[in-house]
């Protein structure tokens, strides 16, 4: 008796003294510099208890810092973080549970303003200095574009431009925003969805809305200033006779015109997209692989250029280097793998759980 | 809640005949059946029954409240009144089940229960059976299972109770409980309101207190059990039904929640024994069924429902019992996000042999179950178990048995990313227990010591791919021991009572994804190596004073164990006074729970309330004095 009671003493003090935080991260200290010659890494964060997190990967010297928005802010970003986009000296975190818009300086990373009045934002686009634009997917019946004063941080106006509003690019005078079909990634609603918004930048009006495929998902600008445009495609589970193949299209930005569909294999969700830094290739994926494809084609590659799939998918014109993420179990840290343009496996770097979407600042 | 009561009175015109079924829940020694069972299904494995006194304290709380304070169960709970489920000996809340009088309850969609869902108020014995033992429950009991069980009352006469707690936080929880028992009849009907704010204080990131928003809730339910001994013959029947209606908070790293669901949930068992000669037969059925409103910008129904029957027939020689049953269990769900309507057909067939050894004060069983599941068969699951008497009041259980979790709906057909091929997760659960009781005069003594062992493979987690998609990647090996100690002194008119459980709980990733290398050999995530509980009883006249203390351990957030959660302490305490008066009775009760105000999460960003009050009062009466209550 005496010995239960003695053993279950120690284990209580055993356990007492084995209980603090554990706080394992071996990162550097989070002062520095962001806004140069780095790669920010956008982390989602776990998805229904986590806070996202930002991490930094210098090219140069391959240091990585961690969770550096808290570790200079001493506050979470918030669940989850869809993406990180640069303007000026500013960095945008677009965080959609949380539906803000976190800014920071971008050199310092010091919070500065944040943007509410948001409802599942998805992506920022700085079109001027005193100008910007947020897409969202709001109560997913429909999707928004968010104008945003960026002197007082506040939403100027909100037009509906179709269901899932999500990656967009500014090309002249107006920005292409994808409808990618939001909440419904593998449906079809060809009045609300599947199409490219048209969005005056002088005007902030929706101008035209491009059909191009199903579900566009990924938009990207060639050295000749064309536009390339990946669809997901559809995939009705309760009726596979609706099944429709993703497709890769080019398209002339001044004249809104479909000049090439190049249908894909196959549907699915994992369709990414970029050029490279002179702008004469494009990078994309789909079904797990990753294809090169000159932007002069007219037929898809038919071997993967990169044999495996990411879950981000972007290209650093300043280190010319394909990155690709990791989320694995999305309960963990992930990690960038980085391939030169001939495919060859450079290096990796650790991220937050979930790194979703990359930021590439030149030197 | 028309329905419910329409539903309550037919089950109350059927239970004439009704009477009990499960040998495990008998209260009363004196049913001829009594006398020939020697049927323990888990033979082998660590049953700890709840204190009665720990469950009176919380009469007006969730399954999940008064788990949490076990000192072994791991409760990974979003809040008050927020979903709760509950995790056995390291292992998921998929790979422990809650079994309500011998049935599973668990939604076939996600393969666990919300453990908030369940009130004490409708149990009369909780019991957490450490060790797996598929063979016995099926599919998903792993690491162990709770028992949740309801047992007749004989011999009581009418008894009659209604209970009122108020409490912080606009928390209002109404029951009342009319029970009726005679020689060969017991039944009762209960029925309970539960309503809160539940706005309750936390710290935020800078230290302020915070009220939590959209966390209120509300929920109703009944339930009637009835059990009938007629010469040969048993029945019992059970019947449950509960509405909830809750907003569900969102974590604090998020913008404040408006979302909300409601559950109503429909269970009910029906079953008949027969015993003549060494023969005994049982036919057992029941369904369990439940429909979901998830509401955010629109209501997004979803709903299964699950019926199962067993046959059971056992032969009792020479001190040995000879078992085979049949079972057979029907499941359907619909959900919006599924590429399907699914429904499963599962047969099963079981075969038990037992034996007591007198001479040697030994039991020894092993059992083998078989389980076909829509025509595809399934391993044998065998098990082995042994419960053997020693010297110096010492007790020795051993058991070892082949475990399995079917695969749920979600993993298997949720669109996108369900995985149709998924494969059973399966492993062997081993669990040893020496137990020593003793007494000396006013004193007495049980402390029990458990290692429990779980090494479980095709262990399915959800990977990212072309979409986040579950695969049978993980094979974890999950170990460790319990310790607990209980003593009771009673003497003239002061009662003493202490018990202490401590568990120390190593999970360990042995093999994962070929891209997630950077989990192996880590503790599985919210798994603390370090639990325990105590717990103080004072009883002296009409007063009766009581203190618990829950410590968890910090425990991993992260598979590659690179983020953690604090430890944190919990202290509850009450005092209860007590007024009979002929017979009639009067209990008035003042809590405090989180005395010391501890702000701690239990999931990463849902904070847990600091200091709450409750007071309550609760009236009874019993035709025949019962000492029962």
């Amino acid at each position: 008796m005496k010995k239960t009671f003695a053993l279950i003493t120690v284990l209580a003090i055993v356990a007492c003294f084995t209980s603090c935080k554990k706080k394992t991260d071996d990162d550097s200290p989070a002062s520095g510099d962001y806004s140069h010659g780095v790669v920010l890494v956008s982390n989602e964060g776990s998805f229904s208890s986590g806070t996202g997190t930002i991490s930094s990967f210098d090219s140069q010297t391959k240091e990585v810092k961690q969770n550096i928005f808290e570790e200079v802010n001493h506050f979470p970003l918030g669940n989850l973080v869809q993406s990180i986009s640069v303007s000026g000296d500013k960095a945008y975190i677009v965080v959609n549970n949380a539906q803000k818009v976190e800014i920071v300086n971008s050199q310092s990373f010091a919070s500065v303003g944040t943007i509410t009045s948001l409802e599942q934002p998805r992506y920022f686009l700085g079109i001027n200095s005193s100008k910007g634009y947020i897409t969202q997917w709001g109560d997913g019946s429909r999707g928004e574009l968010k104008i945003v004063d960026l002197a007082t941080n506040s939403v100027l106006n909100t037009i509906d431009i179709g269901k899932g509003s999500d990656r967009m690019i500014q090309s002249g005078n107006y920005v292409f925003v994808c409808n990618a079909g939001g909440y419904d990634p593998l449906t079809y609603d060809p009045v609300n969805d599947s199409a490219i918004s048209v969005i005056d930048v002088q005007t902030d009006n929706l101008v035209d809305r491009i059909i191009v495929g199903y579900n566009p998902a990924g938009v990207a600008m060639d050295s000749n200033g064309k536009l390339w445009v990946i669809c997901y495609g559809i995939n009705d589970y309760n009726n596979t006779a609706n099944n429709r193949p993703g497709c890769l299209v080019r398209l002339d930005p001044a004249t809104f015109a479909v000049e090439l569909t190049l249908p894909l294999q196959f549907n699915s969700i994992d369709m990414r997209l970029a050029t490279n830094g002179d702008g004469d290739k494009i990078y994309y994926q789909c079904v797990g692989s990753v294809y090169e494809m000159p932007v002069t084609a007219t037929v898809l590659p038919s071997t993967p250029f990169i044999d495996r799939g990411f879950y981000a998918f972007g290209y650093d014109p300043y280190a010319h280097m394909i990155c690709g993420s990791n989320a694995g179990d999305f309960n963990s840290n992930g990690y960038v793998i980085r391939y030169d343009e001939a495919g060859a496996l450079v290096d990796s770097f650790m991220t937050g759980i979930g790194p979703g979407n990359f930021a590439f600042l030149p030197e | 809640m028309k329905y419910i009561i329409t539903l309550m009175t037919g089950f109350l015109f059927l239970s004439v005949h009704a009477q009990q079924s499960l040998d495990s829940l008998q209260r009363l020694k004196e049913v001829t059946i009594e006398a020939q069972r020697i049927d323990v299904p888990v033979t082998g494995t660590s049953m700890d029954t709840i204190d009665a006194k720990l469950k009176s304290f919380y009469s007006s709380s969730s399954v999940s409240d008064l788990m949490a304070t076990s000192g072994k169960i791991f409760v990974k709970s979003y809040g008050p009144g927020t979903l709760a489920s509950l995790a056995l000996n390291g292992t998921t809340s998929t790979q422990t089940n809650i079994l309500w009088n011998g049935f599973k309850i668990e939604s076939p969609m996600v393969g666990q229960t919300d453990a908030s869902l369940l009130p004490v108020f409708f149990t009369d014995e909780v019991i957490i059976q450490s060790g797996g033992r598929s063979d016995s429950w099926g599919s998903g009991s792993m690491g162990g299972s709770i028992l949740l069980n309801n047992s007749p009352l004989f011999n009581s006469g009418l008894s009659v109770m209604a209970q009122s707690s108020v409490g912080s936080y606009g928390d209002n929880f109404f029951s009342t409980k009319a029970e009726y028992g005679t020689k060969k009849y017991s039944g009762n009907i209960a029925w309970f309101n539960h309503q809160s704010k539940n706005n309750y204080l936390y710290k935020d990131f800078s230290g302020n207190d915070v009220n939590r928003s959209n966390a209120g809730f509300s929920s109703e339910g009944i339930m009637s059990n009835h059990f009938l001994h007629a010469g040969k013959h048993t029945f019992s029947l059970h019947a449950w039904l509960q509405d909830s209606d809750r907003d569900l908070p969102s974590s604090v790293t998020e913008s404040p929640s408006t979302s909300s669901q409601i559950d109503k949930s429909i269970r009910a068992i029906g079953a008949w024994k027969y015993g003549k000669g060494n023969f005994i037969t049982e036919v057992r059925t029941g369904i369990n069924s439940e429909q979901l409103i998830y509401k955010k910008y629109e209501a997004d129904s979803s709903d299964f429902f699950t019926s199962s029957s067993r046959v059971e027939s056992r032969y009792i020689f020479h001190e040995s019992q000879l078992l085979v049953a049949i079972d057979y269990e029907h499941s359907k769900a619909h959900e919006h996000y599924y590429s399907i309507v699914p429904e499963q057909n599962l047969f099963a067939t079981t075969a038990s042999w037992k034996k007591e050894f007198r001479k040697i004060k030994m039991n020894a069983a092993v059992n083998a179950r078989m389980e076909w599941i829509d025509g595809k068969d399934s391993p044998l699951v065998p098990s082995f178990g042994v419960e053997k008497k020693l010297p110096l009041n010492l007790q020795f259980n051993l058991s070892a048995a082949r475990v399995y979790r079917n695969t749920t709906f979600n993993e298997r057909y949720w669109n996108p990313g369900g995985n149709p091929n998924l494969l059973p997760e399966s492993g062997w659960s081993y669990n040893t227990s020496l137990y020593h009781l003793y007494q000396l005069r006013a004193i007495n003594s049980n402390a029990s010591i458990e290692y429990f062992d779980n090494r479980i493979t095709n262990q399915v987690v959800w990977m990212s791919g072309t979409y986040y998609s579950p695969v049978n990647v993980l094979s974890v090996h999950s170990y460790g021991i319990t310790a607990r100690e209980k003593i009771t002194v009673a003497i003239k008119q002061l009662a003493v009572s202490l018990t202490g459980t401590y568990t120390y709980t190593r999970s360990v990733n042995t093999k994962v994804a070929s891209n997630q290398q950077s989990s192996l050999d880590k503790q599985s995530i919210y798994v603390p190596l370090h639990q325990g509980s105590g717990f103080i009883f004072l009883a002296y006249g009409k007063f009766m004073l009581s203190y618990e203390h829950v410590f968890t351990g910090s425990y991993y957030v992260q598979s590659d164990n690179l983020d953690s959660l604090p430890s944190w302490s919990v202290a509850n305490a009450g005092l209860t006074y007590k007024l009979p008066y002929r017979k009639f009775g009067i209990e008035l009760q003042f809590k405090v729970k989180n005395i010391f105000n501890e702000n701690y999460y239990v999931i990463n960003y849902y904070p847990m309330p600091l200091r709450t009050y409750y007071i309550s009062m609760l009236l009874k009466f019993n035709s025949k004095k019962s000492k029962s209550q």
